[in-house]
């Protein structure tokens, strides 16, 4: 068969070029063989001249720093170009004089806000995303750094400065749209249930819904109806976080909105301790005037209740609830 | 191809490295027929074959200032890499090819086998070690050695891969048949 192959391969003549054709083209090639391209001519004649070509490098390389540099001032927590950001601000804190560090902390402080802000703007609806909570949470622990520089420096001017951008960071951060969402798990009578309280902010009040489940279902049920703070809100009004000590310890705080910075920023997460990291002793626990229908016992030792209070009156009113449920 | 006119090449270069047109002209002369006929195995028209060809012309000459002649197997094998450049950018702006028609293969062919389409078609599903060493031989119509000369590879190896190549095809073109 290799000889039937061979054979009909054989039998290809292809058609040449014509002899006008090719003195056509030869013509053409002989015209054009020294036409270069400007840019062609250009890089060419950089072969003779290797001073100019190193420059042309050297340029050529400062602009594509320059262009990374610029494209990293743009850039925000979680971009691929923001350590370079953060590290050209570094450069220039180290190079600027002390007069001028507290100054740069602050505009630095207020591109973090910025970020922060466009972070929790673009993310809005998804408010549990891990990876813009984690991204907020490199912006604010490098403005704890700036703020404590800043203090540290006894710069007057400069912590008031500091202290509007922390107050913007904060409105940025209560604008964080959808429920505070907090679920709690716990056995009552060998049953293990779960419970979850939803906070969410509608035109100057909290509401809260209360919703139980048991492990094995899938759905959460009502437990309650929605129960509703008192007065509106204000810079005043007291959030939940787990505050964690000097010691390592985890304990259940109300704090103003206007301290919520400072505290994310050593290390407190907002809302309240799990379960199992709750210290019971150090529990301050304000509950909400509401008309919950609960069915477990409000003295088990792990039960707990989260709520927001619009302001201090209700303190005395709430420890005395904490010292009957500890039985005391 | 004559390989007897080879003993010409190293003058001809020479002569056109100082820029003689008639020295270059003798190359191109030479060169064209078998160049002409590779490029026309490749693409899907007669008039892209010119201009790649053309284009591959304009190259050499821009090439020969820095070129240094040490045998006509190493200046074959140059052609050839010039060829093949202009080939690949070819295909990189040429996504999809032309298909083979009767009024191409009228315009490009003297003659051909019947089947000389399914042929096409098989040819270019070679293996491109193969594909080459058949489109030289039979379109270009060079003898084992000056092939072995374009390739730079040995006339043995050369004629290996013209009996596998041969194998390759048939089998495709038995399988097409089944």
């Amino acid at each position: 068969m290799s000889s039937n192959l061979e054979s009909k391969l054989n039998n290809i003549k292809v058609k040449d070029l014509p002899e006008q054709s090719s003195a056509v083209m030869w013509r053409e090639i002989w015209q054009t063989k020294d036409q270069y391209s400007i840019w062609s001519r250009f890089v060419l004649s950089l072969k003779n001249k290797p001073a100019l070509a190193l420059i042309l490098a050297l340029i050529i390389f400062f602009g594509a720093s320059v262009t990374t540099v610029q494209a990293a001032k743009r850039s925000k927590p979680g971009d691929l170009l923001f350590p370079v950001e953060i590290a050209v601000e570094n450069v220039q804190l180290a190079f600027s004089a002390p007069i001028k560090k507290n100054e740069l902390r602050v505009k630095f402080s207020q591109e973090r806000a910025d970020e922060i802000a466009d972070i929790i703007q673009k993310d809005k609806n998804k408010s549990g995303d891990k990876n813009n909570e984690e991204d907020i949470k490199t912006a604010l622990n490098l403005l704890s750094e700036y703020k404590d520089a800043i203090q540290t420096s006894g710069d007057n001017r400069a912590q008031i400065n500091m202290q509007q951008v922390v107050v913007k960071i904060e409105k940025a951060l209560n604008n964080i749209a959808g429920p505070f969402e907090l679920q709690l798990k716990f056995n009552k009578n060998n049953q293990k249930l779960k419970f979850r309280i939803e906070a969410e902010e509608d035109d100057g009040e909290i509401k809260f819904n209360f919703k139980t489940k048991k492990f094995a279902s899938e759905d959460f049920v009502f437990a309650t109806s929605t129960a509703t703070s008192t007065s509106g809100l204000n810079h005043e009004e007291k959030i939940a976080i787990c505050h964690v000590t000097g010691a390592g310890q985890a304990n259940d705080l109300k704090i103003a909105t206007s301290s919520l910075v400072a505290h994310l920023a050593h290390g407190d997460k907002l809302g309240e301790c799990p379960e199992d990291t709750e210290e019971e002793n150090n529990e301050q626990v304000t509950s909400t005037k509401t008309t919950s229908t609960r069915s477990w016992n409000n003295k088990e030792k792990n039960n707990q209740t989260t709520s927001t209070s619009s302001g201090n009156d209700d303190k005395d009113e709430d420890q005395e609830n904490d010292k009957n449920k500890r039985g005391e | 191809m004559d390989l007897q006119a080879n003993n010409q090449i190293k003058n001809w270069l020479s002569q056109s490295q100082t820029g003689s047109e008639t020295a270059f002209h003798e190359l191109y002369d030479f060169l064209r027929g078998s160049s002409f006929r590779f490029l026309l195995a490749r693409v899907s028209s007669r008039e892209d074959a010119q201009d790649i060809l053309q284009e591959a012309f304009i190259d050499l000459w821009r090439s020969l200032k820095s070129f240094q002649y040490q045998s006509d197997a190493q200046f074959y094998a140059f052609i050839f890499k010039i060829l093949r450049r202009k080939l690949s950018k070819y295909y990189s702006r040429h996504k999809l090819l032309t298909p083979f028609d009767e009024k191409y293969l009228q315009e490009n062919y003297e003659s051909a086998p019947e089947d000389f389409r399914y042929l096409l078609v098989h040819l270019k599903n070679l293996p491109d070690k193969y594909r080459v060493v058949v489109e030289l031989r039979y379109w270009s119509q060079m003898s084992f050695a000056e092939i072995s000369q374009w390739l730079g590879e040995t006339e043995n190896n050369v004629k290996v891969r013209h009996h596998r190549a041969i194998k390759k095809l048939e089998d495709l073109l038995t399988q097409y048949e089944q």
